[in-house]
């Protein structure tokens, strides 16, 4: 029976080499499973964001009532506050009629610098960002981009006179010297799909916002940023669109501030309005909304010759009127607002809309910035006009 | 002697040769050879007179030069290897003298495998049947190497004959086993005889010459009844 | 088709004979193993290489390089606000090395407000994103990360800074290898750590399809260069090809081998079945029913061996590709560590290939079952008549075989893939004459030898030709294996001979010294003058080994500054007429090492462009000479030369050459204590850089080795099982011999000079082999892979260790059988059939 025997045991044996073999192949398909790449997220430069957020213990330089600005030295770059901007809005029309609306700003973050290496070259403390965007009305179509740059290597900063202020490639430069207070530039900025080449020229002088461009943001007046404003620049240029051109002609609101703080505890963030009213006149409001206390709010409308004057805050309604939620970022934004003002000096009662609904920039930050049109009253006389509103604070998270 | 149409066996002026050394040997020679259904035949003959060969040409394992080599209906010449394999599946079993059962199949098994390779699957009746009559019952499940040689040699005469071919060939079924135990194979030779095959068996022994019903001589390529000499 | 029994007949068969049926699973999975080892690890490297790439350059298209030392940074704003090209990214790069790990980083400096256009490496905050970044911030792969440690020391040649960990990068992709070499940091810290303040490595650009590039080659400084990232790369990877290439040739090789054991293998299951084959003719099984039913069984055994194979195989890949991604960067460049992942498209070439080897190595045993016949029932010799008749019918192929192969070889065309293709054929066909040689070796020893040698050795004799159809192939296996062992080991030893001569010649100063272990690192003017005011100093030589990209391809220019004496070191091959040194010294010519000259086919007089800081300029090929420390190849230049085309004034290494009497110890003592020393010098004697040399040469050469033993064990395993196995089948006739009166010494003896001599055999085939191998290797192989020639050298040493190891392996199997043989008693044997 031997021969019987070994078969039976080889056949034992032979099972085991087969049931072996398949564990093997088995822990080789878990390993190479194992390995399949992961999808590679798209979430863009979180490096970039907290490379932002990130700052030393530094001292900025505080913004205090008693300043007197001056022009043209105040154009240029502050480094020694915390944060700065260089605000462009502009409503256009093409010459078939057609409206754009444009954002171009400049930013400048201060965050400190290693004290190890010496202040050169790229041990800056200094980074900057620049957000544009280009709203096609009849396209009901809203494009944004934006840059960064460390303020080393001249590439991006701001001077003076003649005024120039850039973030690579995009920048708002004038070719003359300055007069003292007027401004003439010229912006420039190109992203894939879209590009502005804009001539802007100022029918006034500055607007010294708040207390001789003191302004102040919250009711305990301790948060405060220098800030003015050109509320009518006379555009004219080009837009791109798609590879499209087209001439425009129409009005950009430049807003400048710097500070060393925004918000103050317990404030969100702020619902803000420049508008050219069609009768010349610009009416800019805005509210720093307080999860607590009461929102601050702040109004002004300038007349054609440039002559500001505070509105009274106590009648002072803002009232959302719309929501619209953002199919990209989920965030909730006010959008459509109604403007009272009940008492019987400037009297006025405005309902604003956006122009297109999606204006949202989804950035590194993200926030609402639009063209609006509005319609309304003010002191009895029918108005209409174009401007810009500017929603920030309704991040999700 | 029967008629040539009734014949299950037919060769007519069968020559072979082999080549050997670049010498030519005939081995059969014009050999003419009848055997009918239930018919015995034994040949004799001294070592290398042609009897396996014979036997091979007639399994149709090897081809004749010449001649007419008819088994049942078919002309065996002219068949190729595939065709005689195909035919000695249906109408041919072997019983060699040293039994040639396959050692890695069973006693069963062995017995099912020309049954199987005629397309005969429901076969466990049959084989039992056959394993009964010739006292191997018990047998069934065990391995060639495990079984006497007289054993072997019976369940071989089985595996010849189980399919129920028309011609059986035994070459020497008794060289390897005792006087009494081949006796016994040559009596159960005879029962398959009984049953309508046909059997051809190449032996030296006269004593199971004796137990066909035609001796027959082979000598100079060419067969010749026994009693002739 | 009823073939049930049939198959259970075959397949019990086949079970009662376990340890063959291992042995053939064996030859299979060995042959697998070792291809599949070898592709995963090849492409793991490529594959590495390809993603190390992707993660570091990112979505970059282009590049802008300068020369030796980078590019002005200045012109980083050039591209950005000038220009406004938003996806550009500037980085300070270097290799460096941390202090107590092994293995080189690669430090990527960045500046993250334009290196994310570029790179989406994610970085992550130790502190969370709010906190502030410490001084010195290094950024480092999970896996160093995961180490918690604070702070790593970085060095880059003389460079040492201790970097905190400020945190890790790609969370989500933590897997990932091609990042676990990768450190990042800001790239002021990078210049600042490697004293490059102004300079950057290289500015990263991705430019749109249609981008108008030479309006921007306008703008940019002539001392900078636009260049194609996926052309410099393709350059880079296409420098590994040969290497690669090599390595797949060495695989197939064992394939080869291990088909041979197939053979051997499956014809020993027929041989033994034949009997068996014949009953079930007999019972009326056609020829036809079995072959399928064979082709069947070893289709089965493929599956099953290759299954093994591709475990086998992955798991030597472990091993192979860290040692093949060592090899490629001590050859080429700095890579990743490698990663282990098994791809499909290695699997389903593995699968493949086993199958397809296998039904290959066992078409002709099953075609020759497929001829049984039952008339062969009983015949023994029958077999072995058809082996003869084999052998002899092989000799006209195997002839042609080898005459194709060796004219494959001989044609002057360039490709390696033909090369190889010719050495296999080549190999195959010598294999092929194998069993017809042994029967004639056998014939004419025991002719002439006969008398002399006494009954047992000539039996033995005797019995090795007889038994050739089983044992042929398993020879042929062994010889095939043997004379590769012989002819990888004659080449490797060609080629360090020819390497020792070189440096023997070229080494002409007494100490050699850099500050350059990696990273750029540099010697003073000043500390070079100081050695030069040495007591004791000759003459100073000095050099500066740096690549440039020209027309997209990297080239290695070394720039020398030397005596005419010291020139007299390159060993020229071709030289244009007059004085070489003038041409050199005075004429701004230039030299090319060998393998540049095959890689460009540049010859003297020929022209070469360099990018240069004044831009691309044609420099004359004085000559072309032999150099071995790069199959790149190198452009020589003089240093005045060098002075005029080139801003740079940086020195990376010196050679001294002390006056006749002085002290070299003393000198290399004093070296370091000079004032102007860098903080960390390397200093080598000639001996001692010399030694240094051949153990790069010799641990280039370890895959290689590796595979070499790894083709031997496999031929080893299969001849040992051949022989056992056709000893263990002829117990009875030893049981004879046994009863005739053969003493159990004797018989063992007949055994052992049996199998002994069937290794004889192998091995006397596999000298000329093997020594073929090596001429195909180094005339052929060598120079189209790596452009080095160099002279054969036949070592009577490897000769005899290859006869050793044939010998010993066969001997070795006459042992079992020849124990058992001991054990065993005459009657069993007898009985035992």
């Amino acid at each position: 029976m031997t021969e019987v025997i070994g078969l039976k045991k080889s056949r034992l044996r032979v099972l085991a080499a087969v049931l072996i073999v398949g564990l093997l192949l088995v822990l080789i398909a878990a390993l190479m499973l194992r390995h399949l790449p992961n999808t590679r997220s798209v979430a863009a430069s979180s490096a970039l964001v907290q490379f932002l957020s990130t700052n030393t213990d530094h001292d900025y330089a505080p913004v205090t009532p008693g300043y007197r600005l001056r022009f043209p030295i105040d154009h240029a770059a502050h480094p020694e506050f915390r944060q700065e901007w260089w605000y462009f809005t502009g409503n256009l029309t093409g010459e078939d009629d057609r409206e754009f609306g444009f954002q171009l700003t400049f930013f400048r973050f201060a965050h400190g610098r290693s004290e190890q290496l010496p202040a050169a070259g790229w041990n800056n403390d200094q980074s900057w960002m620049a957000h544009f965007a280009v709203t096609d009305v009849q396209q009901n179509n809203f494009f944004a981009e934006q840059d960064f740059a460390r303020g080393a290597l001249d590439l991006a900063g701001a001077v003076a006179d003649p005024f120039s202020v850039w973030v690579n490639g995009w920048s708002a430069t004038s070719m003359l010297k300055a007069c003292r207070e007027c401004l003439n530039v010229n912006l420039v900025a190109e992203a894939d799909e879209f590009s502005i080449d804009l001539e802007l020229k100022s029918n006034t002088g500055p607007v010294l916002q708040g207390e001789q461009g003191f302004s102040v943001k919250n009711h305990q007046s301790d948060v405060a940023s220098y800030y003015y404003s050109y509320p009518d620049l006379h555009s004219t240029g080009e837009v791109v669109i798609k590879g499209q051109s087209h001439q425009v002609e129409g009005t950009t609101w430049m807003d400048r501030e710097w500070s060393s703080a925004v918000l103050a505890k317990g404030q969100s963030g702020w619902d803000w309005f420049a508008l050219h009213l069609d009768d010349g006149r610009k009416l800019m409001l805005f509210q720093v909304r307080d999860e607590v206390k009461r929102n601050f709010r702040h109004a002004v409308l300038i007349g054609t010759n440039g002559i500001s004057k505070q509105l009274s805050l106590e009648t002072l309604e803002m009232t959302p009127t719309d929501f619209w939620t953002s199919p990209d970022t989920g965030n909730r934004y006010p959008t459509e607002w109604s403007i009272r003002n009940t008492s019987e000096d400037n009297a006025m009662e405005l309902s604003i809309k956006p122009k297109v609904k999606n204006q949202e920039l989804n950035l590194s930050f993200q926030y609402y910035e639009g063209a609006v049109e509005f319609e309304g009253e003010i002191e009895g006389d029918r108005i209409t006009g174009s401007g810009y509103m500017e929603l920030t604070g309704y991040e999700r998270n | 002697m029967n008629s040539l149409d009734q014949a299950n066996v037919s060769l007519e002026r069968v020559c072979k040769a082999y080549d050997e050394a670049g010498i030519r040997r005939m081995v059969l020679n014009q050999l003419d050879l009848q055997v009918v259904g239930g018919e015995f035949v034994s040949i004799r003959g001294p070592s290398g007179s042609g009897k396996s060969t014979l036997l091979n040409i007639l399994g149709g394992i090897d081809r004749a030069d010449s001649g007419r080599v008819q088994i049942g209906d078919r002309n065996l010449i002219g068949l190729g290897e595939t065709e005689r394999t195909l035919f000695r599946r249906h109408h041919i079993g072997f019983v060699f003298q040293f039994f040639n059962l396959v050692p890695t199949l069973t006693v069963a098994e062995n017995l099912r495998l020309p049954l199987e390779l005629c397309k005969k699957h429901q076969n466990d009746d049959e084989v039992r049947l056959w394993l009964e009559r010739f006292s191997l019952e018990d047998r069934s499940g065990a391995y060639p190497d495990v079984l006497s040689g007289g054993e072997q040699q019976r369940v071989a005469i089985i595996r010849a004959a189980i399919h129920r071919p028309s011609l059986i060939l035994a070459d020497e079924p008794t060289g390897n086993l005792d006087a009494s135990v081949g006796g016994e194979v040559l009596q159960l030779l005879r029962e398959v005889v009984d049953q309508g095959a046909c059997v051809v068996m190449a032996t030296h022994s006269e004593k199971a010459a004796h137990a066909s019903d035609r001796r027959l001589l082979l000598k100079d390529g060419q067969l010749y009844p026994q009693s002739v000499f | 088709m009823s073939a049930r029994l049939v198959v259970i007949a075959l397949f019990r068969e086949l079970m009662t004979h376990p340890w063959q049926l291992v042995l053939t699973l064996f030859s299979i999975a060995a042959g697998v193993s070792v291809v599949v080892g070898v592709d995963i690890a090849n492409q793991a490297a490529l594959g590495e290489f390809e993603r190390a790439n992707q993660t570091i350059d990112g979505v970059a298209t282009h590049r802008i390089v300068g020369g030796a030392i980078g590019i002005d940074e200045r012109v980083f704003q050039q591209i950005k606000v000038g220009a406004a090209i938003r996806e550009a990214a500037p980085v300070v790069t270097a290799e460096v090395v941390i202090q107590g790990k092994s293995g080189s980083y690669r430090l990527l400096g960045i500046e993250p407000l334009s290196d994310f256009r570029i790179r989406d490496l994610q970085l992550s905050n130790a502190e969370g994103p709010e906190q502030p970044i410490p001084a010195w911030p290094l950024y480092v792969p999970q896996e160093l990360y995961d180490l918690a440690e604070k702070s790593l020391v970085l060095k880059s040649g003389r460079h040492i800074q201790q970097f905190n960990i400020a945190g890790s990068f790609d969370s989500d992709r933590s897997q990932s290898a091609s990042l676990s070499r990768l450190l990042v940091t800001d790239i002021a810290w990078a210049q600042s750590f490697l004293k490059s303040g102004g300079r950057l490595s290289h500015i990263e650009l991705n430019l749109p399809e249609g981008f108008d590039q030479s309006s921007l080659r306008n703008q940019l400084p002539d001392s900078v260069r636009l260049v194609d990232i996926g052309l410099f790369n393709n350059a880079r990877s296409d420098m590994t090809r040969a290497f690669r290439i090599n390595l797949t040739a060495l695989s197939l090789l064992a394939l080869v081998i291990a088909m041979f054991l197939i053979y051997s293998t499956v014809s020993f299951q027929v041989v033994r079945r034949r009997h068996l084959f014949a009953l079930l003719r007999a019972a009326g099984v056609t020829n036809l029913e079995l072959v399928l039913i064979l082709l069947v069984e070893v289709t089965v055994l493929a599956i099953v061996g290759t299954s093994v194979g591709l475990v086998l195989g992955s798991l030597l890949a472990n091993g192979l590709s860290a040692m093949v991604v060592e090899t490629i960067n001590a050859l080429y460049y700095s890579l990743v560590a490698p990663t282990h992942t098994a791809n499909w498209s290695s699997i389903v070439k593995a699968v493949l290939l086993g199958i397809t080897a296998t039904l290959l190595a066992s078409a002709l045993p099953i075609a020759l079952a497929g001829r049984t016949t039952v008339r062969g029932l009983l015949l023994r010799s029958a077999e072995e008549k058809s082996a003869r008749q084999l052998s002899v019918r092989a000799l006209v192929p195997a002839i042609l075989l080898f005459v194709s192969g060796l004219v494959l070889l001989i044609v002057p065309v360039e490709s390696l893939v033909i090369a190889f293709i010719g050495l296999f054929m080549l190999i195959i066909g010598l294999a092929a004459l194998t069993p017809w040689v042994v029967r004639r070796l056998c014939q004419l020893a025991s002719r002439f030898g006969g008398h002399a040698l006494g009954l047992i050795p000539k039996m033995a004799l005797l019995s090795v030709g007889a038994h050739l159809s089983r044992t042929s192939i398993a020879v042929a296996a062994l010889s095939v294996a043997v004379s590769a062992t012989l002819g990888v080991g004659l080449m490797i030893d060609s080629f360090r001979n020819s390497v020792e001569d070189w440096l023997n010649g070229y080494l002409r100063s007494d100490i050699y010294l850099t500050s350059e272990s990696v990273g750029q690192e540099f010697l003073s003017p000043n500390f070079l003058q100081q050695i030069q005011n040495l007591d004791g100093v000759a003459y100073l030589s000095t050099g500066r080994r740096q690549t440039l990209s020209a027309s997209n391809v990297p080239t290695v220019l070394f720039t020398l500054q030397t005596s005419k004496n010291g020139f007299a070191g390159f060993q020229i091959k071709k030289s244009l007429e007059g004085d070489l040194w003038k041409r050199f010294h005075s004429q701004e010519q230039v030299l090319v090492s060998e393998p540049l000259s095959r890689r460009r086919d540049l010859a003297p007089g020929d022209e070469i462009t360099l990018p240069t800081d004044h831009g691309e300029i044609d420099f004359v090929v004085a000559a072309v000479y032999y150099d071995y420390s790069s199959d790149q190849g190198l452009v020589t230049m003089d240093r005045e030369t060098y002075a005029r085309y080139f801003n740079d004034e940086l020195i990376a290494s010196a050679a001294i050459k002390i006056v006749e009497g002085a002290k070299v110890s003393s000198v290399m003592e004093t070296i370091p204590n000079l004032p102007a020393a860098p903080r960390e010098l390397f200093l080598r004697s000639n001996q001692g850089l010399r030694q240094a040399s051949l153990e790069v040469f010799d641990q280039t050469f370890r895959v290689t080795e590796i595979l070499r033993w790894l083709a031997i064990i496999v031929a080893i395993v299969g001849i040992v099982s051949a022989l056992v196995a056709l000893q263990l089948e002829r117990g009875r006739e030893y049981a004879v011999l046994r009863a005739v009166g053969f003493s159990r010494i004797q018989l063992g003896v007949q055994i052992l000079l049996e199998t002994g001599m069937t290794g004889l055999c192998a091995g006397l085939m596999a000298i000329p082999m093997g020594v073929a191998l090596a001429v195909c290797l180094i005339k052929v192989i060598n120079v189209r892979s790596f452009g080095w020639s160099m002279q054969t050298v036949i070592d009577g040493n490897l000769i005899v260790q290859a006869m050793m190891l044939a010998i010993v392996a066969a001997t070795l199997a006459g042992l079992y059988p020849a124990a058992r043989l001991w054990r065993t008693e005459i009657g069993y044997g007898l009985r035992n059939d």
